[in-house]
């Protein structure tokens, strides 16, 4: 009998612990809070996303936030959940997304609210290498905001949501392998709430 | 060491490998039950080794988490546990294209893009998916890949340099629209069946291209609630075109 209830408590316990770790693991997740490889700025990757390498943990991430992602040998992607500052994205701030063209053949960078695209009127989810308007110098900036803006705007909405921004790099080069956290990647600036540049 | 104080750290010790064995389970599932539940969804509307071509991903018709905006996909959920399956694409130029394998655990287990498939294959790629067990011999020119899971999906991604644009679409939608499934079985196997066709269907085409799976009143059905035509379909039109009322066109072919 001592046998009996010894095993019974044993499996009733383990299930309950592991019912919370998959729960904090689940809230890690949500929240952005898990460990996503190397880190550039804001920026965070694993070259593992896709792969028969990926751990327990990764391939349940990238099942549930990025189903069928392509081999790193592929794509790249970046993924930031907080401005160039460290501080978390919030859809009520206004944002600046600054750079040049990463060393890739295509790249786009694409905005999420939920790990979703963010509806509004005018289906602008992303802008690319292709369709980017560009200054003189070739640098660009992308506008994320709820109000619109002239050029290279993304709106951010009006619901609450964790917002996450992607940049995808479609076969890197070699050097984004090579240096991933010290590559020269868009910096993300959180602009002033009184609506003037930093 | 008491008895007692043993059979209680022996009992911890049990209780916590259970515990990361059940949490290990559970993260194992995931991918299964995620990838499962997406397959199914796309299997309902359209079934399986039928490749369908998507409009641009929107916020209104995209489910996917964290898609991509800037790209036109196909997608075949595969089905290889009788059969291999043949797909064939048109590769184009100028833009990255690029035609990818997942396995049931979400497993990437295949890529080629645009640049590898024109060297390999030049303008026309025929990738032929299959369980090791088939055994089947590929043709000239074609790819064989032996797939880890008997169910799956295929992904051709094709990059659009405005999503917004509707014309730039249009023009590469020609492209995305040339690209098929079969299963092998259909074309290795064709006797006076000449009545079995499928029809795949999806968002309105220039040409419907027929395959050989169901019967013709399958066929019939499907059209009459997908299209609202009133086609009746005579076997004795194997191998002619019809040109139907509106902007549909279906080409009877043995494949």
């Amino acid at each position: 009998m001592s046998y009996w209830l010894a095993a019974v408590s044993s499996i009733l316990i383990a299930s309950v612990v592991a019912l919370l770790l998959t729960a904090w693991q689940a809230w890690r997740m949500a929240s952005a809070r898990h460990d996503q490889g190397f880190r550039n700025g804001p920026w965070m990757t694993r070259f593992s996303y896709g792969s028969r390498e990926m751990s327990l943990c990764e391939r349940a991430f990238v099942a549930i936030a990025g189903l069928w992602a392509l081999q790193s040998s592929e794509v790249v992607y970046f993924t930031a959940f907080r401005d160039s500052d460290g501080r978390r994205l919030d859809f009520r701030n206004n944002y600046r997304i600054e750079g040049h063209d990463p060393e890739a053949r295509w790249w786009v960078i694409t905005v999420y609210k939920n790990f979703h695209f963010i509806p509004n009127e005018r289906n602008r989810y992303s802008y690319s290498k292709t369709n980017i308007v560009r200054q003189d110098d070739d640098t660009w900036t992308i506008n994320l905001s709820t109000q619109p803006r002239d050029e290279n705007w993304i709106p951010l909405g009006k619901k609450r949501g964790l917002v996450a921004i992607s940049l995808r790099l479609y076969n890197p080069r070699q050097v984004v392998y090579e240096n991933p956290v010290s590559l020269a990647l868009p910096r993300i600036i959180r602009e002033p709430t009184n609506g003037q540049s930093a | 060491m008491t008895g007692i104080t043993f059979i209680v750290l022996l009992w911890l010790f049990c209780t916590c490998m259970l515990a990361m064995l059940l949490y290990s389970a559970v993260l194992w599932s995931v991918p299964y039950v995620v990838s499962d539940r997406a397959l199914g969804g796309i299997r309902k509307r359209a079934g399986a080794n039928v490749l369908i071509h998507r409009s641009p991903n929107t916020a209104d018709n995209c489910r996917i988490p964290m898609a991509i905006a800037d790209a036109i996909v196909s997608i075949c959920v595969f089905d290889v546990a009788k059969c291999p399956l043949k797909i064939r694409a048109t590769v184009p130029h100028g833009l990255y294209w690029s035609i990818s394998c997942y396995a049931r655990n979400t497993e990437n287990f295949f890529v080629l893009n645009d640049v590898q498939a024109s060297d390999r294959a030049g303008d026309e790629l025929t990738l032929v998916l299959q369980k090791a067990a088939h055994g089947y011999r590929p043709g000239n020119g074609e790819i064989l890949i032996d797939a880890p899971s008997n169910t799956g999906i295929v992904l051709i991604r094709m990059v659009v340099s405005d999503p917004t644009d509707v014309n730039v679409f249009t023009q590469l939608s020609r492209i995305q629209r040339r690209a098929y499934a079969e299963t092998v079985e259909a074309t290795q196997d064709v006797t006076n069946e000449f009545a079995k066709f499928r029809v795949d269907v999806d968002t309105p085409y220039d040409e419907l291209h027929v395959r050989i799976c169901h019967s013709i009143e399958d066929i019939e059905q499907m059209m009459r609630r997908d299209y609202k035509l009133s086609a009746t379909i005579d076997p004795s039109l194997q191998g002619t075109t019809i040109e139907l009322p509106g902007d549909y066109r279906i080409v009877f072919d043995l494949l």
